[in-house]
């Protein structure tokens, strides 16, 4: 690696690569590997400054590695203050957290960019840029805090303004202050603060920069917050919500919509992996001519030659995690019913069980009360290609998915698929909206959490082996036309050369 | 303004109560100090005719001195450990006792030593009974400061006069068998260090094991660096006090007594009878922190707990401001006025002290002196209170650096008096009152943000 | 062990004291004689061993520090604790806040609502409200459900938006694993600790028939005759669904 070079792509990521494993990592780890000839610097957003454990070795081609701690501790303010506007830097920060103004956010780089005095005594030290430290534990920070706060949510409870201010701004002056690896485009795979990150890159240096959503990130913020317990609630804002009193939920939400905002209109190109996510991406302001979708893609070559092999019971499989998300609640449930409409049914959850404990007793203790031993079986963490010549209907029944690779790689088998209306499995599943030939059907859609809907499907496809073969052909035929791994990096490395260009 | 909880407790009747609550605080916050004090002048008194004046004057030399070392090393040990203890679960005090002891008491110790080589004190048994009695006054220290801050002086008062008593006794006894200096050093020793155990009682805790030495040192001298800043603050706030004392006993007017010990009696008495006007101050600050300062930071504290708004935190703020810097005003008035009536006074309190005419001025200069240096302890309480550490010793540590500096260009220029001590207090009271001003002003931000260190690096 | 070795060091220091106070022995004597007791005795309680050889540093500090005063001082501290040991003493001042103050307050503040007017129905928000709106509704009953809220929690289960289904999705998951645990906690326990927490969970809607039965029939800790009351069955409605997810 060469700390100096300038990288052809400088990739911004948030809380996964290279240091948690899952499926934005791995994706981001094939992103690079696909792209030998291009160089990348890697910016890594990590809650603080701790030091972690890299769950991925970095590939030869990353020529910059750089983590960023969002909750970076700062130095206790000095005796003497910072000369700055209080008043200014309140408008500044207003702007970005609530109007998402790219406007404010230029501004806040020439904030920070422009030399300032300290007081007592000015002439002791030559004016030098505010820190981190200034912009956050300042008495002007204060006063800037103060003024927001009376704008935002003055009837909030102010501690817990208070530190939901430490929590967004403290992330927000350190993206901004952190060193910005040299490259010819800057690529964020979400907005958030690695939104910001491209957005800051993009009006520094003048450089494109693109952003790729998995899955919307505004939108998963705020259903962790709309839900989340460890924000007090003190005004009585009522469940329709009042626009004119905020509290600090509202603040929380609201904030990451600006952040948002401020990357869409920042950078070049706005991506994501299926149709459906670009109405959020539309609502926040991105531009229409912006937006791509680029979907995943698997290699092809390691499951094309996947054919059923011969076994004396119809097998239903479910490959993930045994995890809350996943719901393997509802697809025990549907077992049952399954079992019901076809009693020699054999039904695989394939996967990890170690992750949760707790809920995966809770799985088991779940199918000796519907009396599935006989019926359902874990097999923990087991090579899939072994598996899949087994299965004869692939299952998902997570409430929350992007685009799930194991339908992707089940469908190269040829094996349709029944899952839950999540992320882009329709789009896999019936085919995108634009999709031309129309392919046809390649399994099942139902609703998160139905059980009944899910057996439904299931025993549709069990049941017809017409349909099934005739299904597993369409998915195989969509994800050979449509999700490729070539076909999915050829995508990424056309938008560099645009963006390069 | 003394209106509050311990006023509330006492009893009596109306007229009588706040006479009485008022006696009570000048118990608790100088008590010891006065039977102490009360203790040295009948021992003086009783012994002057048996051993000679020089013999007592070396006496209460090493007394004197013990009791402006030893808290140079205890006095920041003692403030570090007393914010340990305030803070921590009940119980942590006795392990923090011993550590506090040891520490303090070897580095007396040391300095006591060093301090009695360096003057060349003799005999030697009077130097080894000056290490004592320095290794005694830390204790004595500590023991203040703890109890000070697990609010347990009830005993103090009493666990002094026992001490005292027997020191007077043990002094009477030794009266016809050819005493000695060093014999009544060791006697007062024996008497501060009698006191300090029986009030330590309220340290203790029954049925607690007794701390394990080592671990508890550790955590003291974690506590010590973590808390430098006010450990730092403390020593230069004695030192302060002392300074202008030191530079006149060192310059060309400094006697050197029997023993060894360099003094300046004119300046020393002068300035003793002057510091000794401020107790009715301490004892009103004592009251007034009880009944008005410590709530009026808990309700804001507990109003930021409960989720109010900044409006209402506004509210409380301003209302503690007012109430502080009323009450902070009303004891300086009053204790102006005292000032002034002791100004007037000169003259008798010169006759009651034994003052000679040069003296008189210098007490007239000290009164004044003191009065400004109380309003500049004043200030340092709220300063302290509000968690402003860093300010705090940025204050004392100029106000030593001025006190210093001040006093010996007065001796070179008028050869000695109170002015370097007076100019000092004036500079140092506006700088601490303009500090503690901001400070309450902007408590709101003190206390989210800029003294609360859980938020920062270390450097 | 401390206490014997305190009494042996108090007894030869207070020889010693009374000896220098008589003039019999002179002050290098009297520490001399003293630091070689406390050095013999500490020797000895370390060789000693036994569960407080860590005290006996501490011990030996004092010992030495103090010098011939060590022993008495030493001595002193044998004495029992007062029961109430270091507790403090004046505590802070309670900080008053009474209903009526936190109401005014609350009002001051604008922290209450000043339009009355009811909220819209869970049931015309998830037909025809906004995506945030739904978004905060199914906050809402994910913070504070009430078995009330199950139908309306199902109706957004079967949304046409997919953002709303899936958080409805894990607001359902939620509250069913935060339930089935309660009810498994009562179920192992062998009874309820209160009635109505019985009766809340049973009537959450998120139980299976089996539990929910057992649930209600299970004694109230503290009263083996009481069951908890029989809470209204909390049912999902039955919807039409599309085939994806709408609902008719």
């Amino acid at each position: 690696m060469s700390p100096n070079a300038e990288a052809d792509v400088c990739l911004v990521v948030e809380g996964c690569y290279p240091f948690i494993s899952g499926g934005v990592s791995s994706w981001l780890d094939w992103l690079i590997r696909t792209q030998p000839d291009r160089s990348f610097a890697l910016v890594a957003l990590t809650a603080d400054d701790r030091d972690r454990d890299r769950a991925f070795e970095l590939p030869p081609n990353v020529v910059r590695f750089q983590s960023v701690g969002l909750e970076a501790r700062t130095a206790r303010p000095g005796l003497r203050e910072p000369d700055m506007d209080g008043a200014a830097l309140a408008g500044i920060l207003h702007g970005i957290l609530v109007g998402g103004e790219l406007d404010a956010f230029d501004a806040l780089i020439a904030f920070l960019a422009a030399p300032i005095f300290r007081r007592p005594f000015a002439q002791l030290s030559a004016p030098a840029p505010p820190t981190p430290a200034d912009l956050m534990s300042s008495e002007t920070a204060w006063t800037a805090l103060v003024e927001c706060y009376g704008q935002i949510a003055p009837s909030a409870a102010f501690a817990d303004f208070f530190w939901a201010w430490r929590n967004l701004v403290g992330g927000l002056v350190s993206v901004m202050a952190a060193p910005l690896p040299p490259a010819r485009t800057y690529h964020a795979i979400s907005t958030g603060y690695a939104g910001l990150v491209a957005a800051r890159a993009a009006r520094e240096t003048g450089r494109p920069a693109v952003i790729t959503e998995h899955g919307i990130y505004t939108n998963e913020r705020r259903i962790d917050l709309v839900m989340a317990d460890w924000i007090a609630d003190h005004v009585e804002t009522g469940l329709a919500g009042d626009a004119q009193r905020a509290d600090v939920r509202d603040f929380y939400m609201a904030a990451f919509e600006a952040f948002a905002r401020i990357a869409y209109e920042a950078t070049a190109r706005i991506t994501t992996l299926y149709g459906a996510n670009q109405s959020f991406q539309r609502a926040l302001g991105a531009r229409e001519d912006r937006l791509r979708v680029i979907p995943n893609g698997i290699a092809l070559e390691r499951f094309a030659h996947i054919r059923p092999a011969p076994k004396d019971r119809p097998t239903v499989a479910l490959i993930g995690r045994v995890v809350p998300i996943k719901d393997i609640e509802a697809y025990v449930a549907a077992a049952r019913i399954v079992r019901d409409a076809v009693p020699d049914v054999r039904i695989l959850v394939i996967g990890p069980t170690d992750e949760e404990p707790d809920y995966d007793a809770l799985c088991r203790r779940r199918v000796t009360e519907l009396g599935l031993e006989d019926t359902v079986e874990f097999t923990g963490r087991v090579d899939i290609a072994d598996y899949l010549p087994l299965v004869d209907v692939l299952t998902l029944t997570s409430i929350s998915e992007a685009q799930p690779l194991v339908i992707l790689e089940a469908g190269a088998a040829g094996i349709p698929c029944v899952a839950t209306d999540v992320g882009s499995c329709r789009e896999i599943i019936e085919g995108a909206p634009d999709e031309s030939p129309r392919l046809g059907l390649a399994g099942r859609v139902a609703p998160p959490m139905d059980a009944a809907a899910i057996a439904a499907g299931i025993v549709a496809l069990i049941g017809d082996a017409d349909e099934r073969r005739r299904c597993g052909e369409v998915m195989r035929a969509r994800v050979k036309t449509y999700f490729t791994s070539e076909l999915s990096a050829a995508r990424y490395g056309a938008l560099y050369d645009e963006l390069i260009a | 303004m003394i209106a509050g909880p311990v006023a509330e407790r006492r009893p009596g009747g109306a007229l009588l109560r706040p006479i009485g609550t008022f006696a009570g605080a000048i118990a608790v916050v100088a008590g010891p100090w006065l039977v102490s004090i009360a203790a040295l002048a009948l021992i003086t008194i009783h012994m002057e005719p048996v051993m000679g004046r020089a013999a007592v004057e070396d006496m209460r030399l090493t007394v004197v001195y013990a009791f402006c070392l030893a808290p140079l090393v205890a006095g920041p040990i003692g403030a570090v450990a007393a914010r340990r203890v305030g803070a921590g679960p009940v119980g942590e005090a006795h392990r923090v006792h011993a550590a506090a002891f040891v520490l303090s008491g070897a580095l007396s110790a040391a300095l006591a030593a060093l301090v009695a080589w360096a003057l060349g004190i003799a005999p030697l048994e009077l130097g080894l009974a000056f290490v004592f009695l320095n290794v005694a006054a830390s204790q004595l220290w500590i023991t203040f400061a703890l109890l000070g801050a697990l609010r347990a002086h009830r005993h103090l008062v009493s666990a002094f006069a026992a001490g005292m008593c027997a020191a007077l006794i043990c002094v009477l006894a030794i009266a016809g068998r050819a005493p000695s200096v060093e014999l009544l050093v060791w006697t007062f020793t024996g008497g501060i260090l009698l006191s300090c155990a029986l009030s330590s009682f309220a340290i203790r805790t029954r049925g607690a094991e007794p701390p394990g030495l080592l671990s508890a040192l550790r955590a003291l001298t974690a506590d010590l660096g973590r808390e430098r800043h006010l450990a730092f603050g403390v020593l230069c706030a004695i030192a302060g006090v002392w300074i202008d004392k030191w530079v006149l006993w060192l310059g060309p007017e400094g006697i050197r007594s029997a023993a060894g010990f360099m003094h300046y009696a004119p300046y020393d008495s002068a300035m003793f009878v002057a510091h000794m006007t401020v107790v009715p101050t301490l004892a009103a600050l004592h009251l007034f922190h009880d009944g008005v300062l410590a709530p009026q930071i808990a309700r804001f504290r507990a109003a930021l707990a409960a989720g109010a708004t900044h409006r209402h935190l506004s509210r409380t703020l301003v209302g503690a401001v007012q109430a502080t810097w009323s009450g902070i005003f009303s004891i300086l008035v009053f204790q102006g006025a005292l000032t002034a009536c002791f100004i007037l006074a000169v003259p008798m309190l010169a006759m009651l002290v034994d003052l000679g005419h040069d003296q008189m001025q210098m007490l007239r200069t000290g009164l004044v002196a003191t009065f400004l240096h109380c309003a500049m302890f004043l200030s340092c309480t709220i300063i302290l209170l509000t968690g402003r550490v860093r300010h705090f010793l940025v204050v004392q540590g100029s106000f030593l650096a001025l006190n210093g500096a001040a006093s010996v260009a007065i001796l070179l220029v008028s050869g000695g008096g109170a002015g370097g001590f007076l100019a000092a207090s004036l500079l140092g009271s506006v700088a601490a009152f303009v500090v503690a001003y901001r400070a309450l002003a902007r408590f709101d931000y003190v206390t989210l943000l800029a003294e609360n260190t859980g938020l920062f690096a270390r450097p | 062990m401390l206490a014997v070795m305190t009494v042996l060091l108090c007894a030869v220091d207070l020889l010693l004291l009374r000896g220098r106070a008589a003039g019999e022995v002179g002050t290098i004597a009297a520490l001399g004689a003293h630091y070689a007791t406390a050095s013999a005795i500490t020797l000895a309680g370390l060789g000693a061993g036994g569960r407080r050889r860590a005290t006996v540093p501490g011990w030996a500090a004092t010992a030495f520090l103090l010098g011939p005063f060590g022993g008495p001082i030493l001595a002193i501290g044998l004495l029992p604790a007062p029961a109430s040991g270091s507790a403090r003493g004046a505590p802070e001042p309670p900080v008053a806040t009474d209903a009526a103050t936190r109401l005014a307050d609350s009002l001051r503040d604008g922290r209450r609502r000043r339009d009355r007017s009811p909220p819209p129905s869970f049931a015309d928000a998830f037909a025809s409200g906004d995506v945030p709106l739904q978004q905060r509704m199914i906050g809402a009953i994910s913070r504070r459900y009430r078995p009330e809220m199950r139908e309306a929690l199902s109706r957004a289960l079967a949304s046409d938006v997919p953002a709303i289904r899936v958080q409805a999705a894990a607001v359902h998951a939620r509250l069913r694993g935060r339930f089935e645990a309660a009810a498994k906690a009562m179920l192992d326990a062998g009874a309820a600790p209160d009635a109505r927490e019985a009766a809340d969970v049973a009537g959450s809607g998120f139980l299976n028939p089996a539990v929910r039965t057992a649930l209600l029939g299970l004694p109230i800790a503290g009263d083996p005759h009481a069951t908890p009351p029989r809470p209204p069955e909390a049912r999902p409605p039955r919807l039409k669904r599309h085939a994806c997810g709408g609902i008719a």
